[in-house]
């Protein structure tokens, strides 16, 4: 099962790998919009983990990902995001929202549920 | 007998002299004598036309003639010829003397020297022609005997034309019978005193024009009766200044009543001249209630009493003029900021006669410019914060998210200690953060009136379980009944919940909380204290800025009292706190009164 991390900050990636690789996922990554697109038609993930603000991100983006690859399930990871954005980012269809800083946990728990029972069995 | 008439006849004031029909002087008395100058002996060689000079002779043939006519007496006016050449005049009352018979064989004559009745006479119309108003004396028919040269000149008429007739060709026919009926009125029972007594007379001159006149009356006893002497003063000039002083004095009235400005004309002590109609409607006094009374007996809040002396003893002192700004309390006990340009008006000798003071009311404008400034930096201070979230939110997460990883996947207890302590910290962070972009992002507030009792009621509820274990008894004190604030509800509960939690937060061992509302003037305060430990002097001054805080480490973020205050201020009310190191604190805040719901509920 194949997860693109989107996301510009290399050591929020790096932890974000770090995390969903120990569940037992396939990871792919991408540093910006434009790389995550290229990614998404190539990789066919299962879902999406990306950030908002980075360079050929926002709401934009967002929307573009999820013409490109629907169905597929989207967390959104965002620095502080204002209410108007996570209104927003929910309208275009983005399964889950979460601000900067998340806990580890409250993210692992929504992977969960966005899998399903697929997943539950290499959690550790 | 006969020596007591001759006595009599001697001893008269008045020449008394007796003559035959055709003058031949047979007897005269002492008085005669000295009347004429003559000797007795002179006067008995004497005919009495001897006396009376040339000219006037005919005139006393003629009353002769009549007198021996009609047997009646006569009586006339004369000069008499004295023995130095000299005139005198005279009036004579001549008879004849009849014989039983009926026949006239002399005539008797009485002689007063009329010198000194003429000498009044010649004063009275100098006087009369020498005044400076226009004299006319009229008899009880109200016909002109007499008038000066000023009447002349008042009315356009020669004296000629006027003495002898009726004194209402002077008066405009509308008025003539009025003034008729008011003439033989004042006849009747005169005295001294103005005509018309508060209304306006007019004159009628010669060319038809009429003028604004005003008229003395003094009745004059003489033995034709009663005369009416008449002082006339054309007021023309005068009504004219009146008018034009009216016409200023309406301009300038309706200059200040139509200026939104307030205008106050204070006198050299500070006593109040003029308040026009704003300012009337900014106070709720009328100005028939404060003129004459001192500005700060009435308007100035006691803070500013002396401020606002000194700047009127400036204005005193010779500064032309200042500008102040201070609060003026109406009658309803609210404030209003105004802002004043203070003028002084000089008498001729340069003395400050009077302090006229112009001013705006800024309440409304002073008010939107604090929000505007505070809105201006809520703004700045969210850019800022949005911007730092922004940031600091991806280092942020790193690092508790490696914590939090680490901490998964050590067995170390002394390791998981230290890394709980920094997904706490940074949890610390995250709050602050979030509790400054919630400030930042505060929705604009519904007011309406509110019931501080209920509000306060509804806060305690939300630490119903938390006092019962916490040892702390409430001690609830409110006023009743207790008029309701204009705000925002939620607003208020949010201030409620932070100042009982502060209050809480100083009682940890226990104490008692106190609630009290009451009505004080326009506002109702609410006081929320505590029995804790209390605070210093540097501390309590610092309650309400951003970012302090007494707590411990973790515990408090150093804006809620930060954010009360905000929320206090932006309802126009205020804040403060009182503190006792040892004893406890209290908070005070004072919300204004809704003015809708006051007002109708009184």
């Amino acid at each position: 099962m194949v997860v693109l991390i989107v996301e510009d900050d290399r050591e929020m990636r790096s932890l974000l790998c770090d995390e969903l690789y120990d569940l037992g996922l396939s990871i792919r990554e991408a540093a910006d919009g434009d790389e995550a697109l290229r990614l998404v038609l190539d990789a066919r993930p299962s879902l999406i983990l990306t950030d908002l603000r980075m360079p050929a991100g926002g709401l934009d983006y967002i929307s573009r990902l999820r013409t490109f690859a629907p169905g597929v399930p989207m967390v959104l990871i965002t620095s502080f995001g204002d209410p108007q954005t996570k209104a927003d980012a929910l309208a275009i269809g983005v399964e889950a929202y979460f601000d900067k800083p998340v806990r580890l946990s409250d993210l692992r728990g929504a992977i969960q549920r966005l899998l399903g029972p697929s997943l539950s069995r290499k959690i550790h | 007998m006969k020596i007591f008439f001759e006595n009599i006849f001697e001893a008269s004031k008045d020449a008394i002299g007796y003559a035959t029909i055709d003058g031949t002087i047979l007897l005269i008395n002492r008085a005669f004598s000295d009347l004429t100058g003559f000797s007795r002996e002179e006067l008995l060689r004497m005919n009495v036309r001897d006396l009376i000079p040339e000219q006037h002779r005919k005139q006393r043939d003629d009353m002769v003639a009549q007198v021996l006519k009609t047997g009646e007496p006569g009586e006339y006016e004369i000069e008499y010829l004295r023995k130095n050449g000299s005139q005198v005049p005279v009036s004579i009352t001549v008879f004849a003397v009849k014989t039983e018979d009926g026949k006239s064989t002399g005539l008797a004559a009485i002689v007063r020297d009329l010198t000194e009745r003429k000498h009044a006479e010649e004063q009275f119309r100098l006087v009369v022609e020498s005044s400076p108003s226009g004299l006319l004396m009229v008899d009880e028919q109200g016909t002109i005997l007499l008038v000066n040269r000023q009447i002349e000149q008042l009315f356009g008429y020669e004296r000629t034309e006027l003495i002898g007739q009726s004194v209402e060709r002077l008066v405009p026919p509308q008025m003539r019978s009025r003034h008729a009926g008011e003439r033989r009125g004042f006849s009747a029972h005169s005295e001294s005193r103005a005509m018309g007594k508060g209304r306006d007379l007019f004159g009628l001159r010669k060319d038809g024009q009429e003028f604004p006149l005003e008229i003395g009356l003094s009745p004059v006893q003489t033995e034709n009766g009663i005369q009416v002497l008449a002082s006339v003063m054309d007021i023309s000039e005068r009504k004219l200044a009146e008018l034009t002083l009216r016409k200023e004095r309406d301009f300038i009235n309706a200059v200040l009543e139509t200026a939104g400005a307030l205008v106050v004309v204070v006198d050299r002590e500070g006593r109040i001249l003029r308040f026009n109609r704003a300012c009337e409607q900014t106070t709720g006094y009328s100005s028939e209630e404060v003129v004459g009374r001192f500005v700060w007996d009435l308007f100035i809040i006691p803070d500013e009493v002396d401020g606002v002396k000194a700047v009127f003893k400036r204005l005193r002192g010779g500064e032309p003029r200042n500008d102040y700004e201070n609060y003026w309390k109406g009658r309803d006990g609210f404030l209003r900021r105004i802002s004043w340009s203070n003028t002084v008006l000089t008498d001729s000798k340069g003395m400050v006669e009077y302090v006229v003071a112009a001013g705006l009311d800024i309440t409304d404008l002073k008010r939107i410019q604090e929000q505007l400034r505070k809105t201006e930096q809520i703004a700045e201070l969210g850019t800022l914060a949005s911007g730092m979230a922004h940031e600091i939110g991806t280092p942020m997460n790193v690092i508790l998210g490696r914590a939090e990883y680490l901490l998964q996947r050590t067995a170390d207890e002394g390791m998981k200690k230290g890394l709980a302590t920094i997904v706490t910290q940074v949890e610390r962070i995250t709050k602050v953060m979030n509790q400054l972009l919630a400030f930042t992002r505060r929705r604009t507030s519904e007011r309406r009136a509110v019931d501080l009792c209920e509000i306060v009621d509804n806060s305690l509820e939300m630490f119903q379980e938390r006092l019962a274990h916490s040892r702390i008894e409430v001690d609830k004190s409110i006023e009743s009944p207790l008029p309701p604030v204009c705000a925002d509800r939620d607003q208020l509960i949010q201030v409620l919940i932070n100042l009982v939690m502060n209050s809480l937060h100083a009682m940890p061992e226990g104490g008692r909380l106190g609630l009290s509302l009451t009505r004080e003037d326009n506002y109702v305060c609410l006081g929320v204290s505590d029995t804790g430990h209390g605070m210093p002097e540097e501390i309590r001054s610092k309650v309400f800025d951003p970012f302090f805080t007494t707590k411990d480490f973790g515990k408090g973020t150093g804006l809620g009292l930060t954010v009360v205050k905000g929320i206090i201020e932006e309802h126009g009310g205020t804040i403060t706190v009182e503190s006792v190191v040892g004893m406890g604190t209290t908070f005070w805040v004072r919300l204004p009164l809704d003015k809708i719901q006051t007002a109708a509920t009184p």
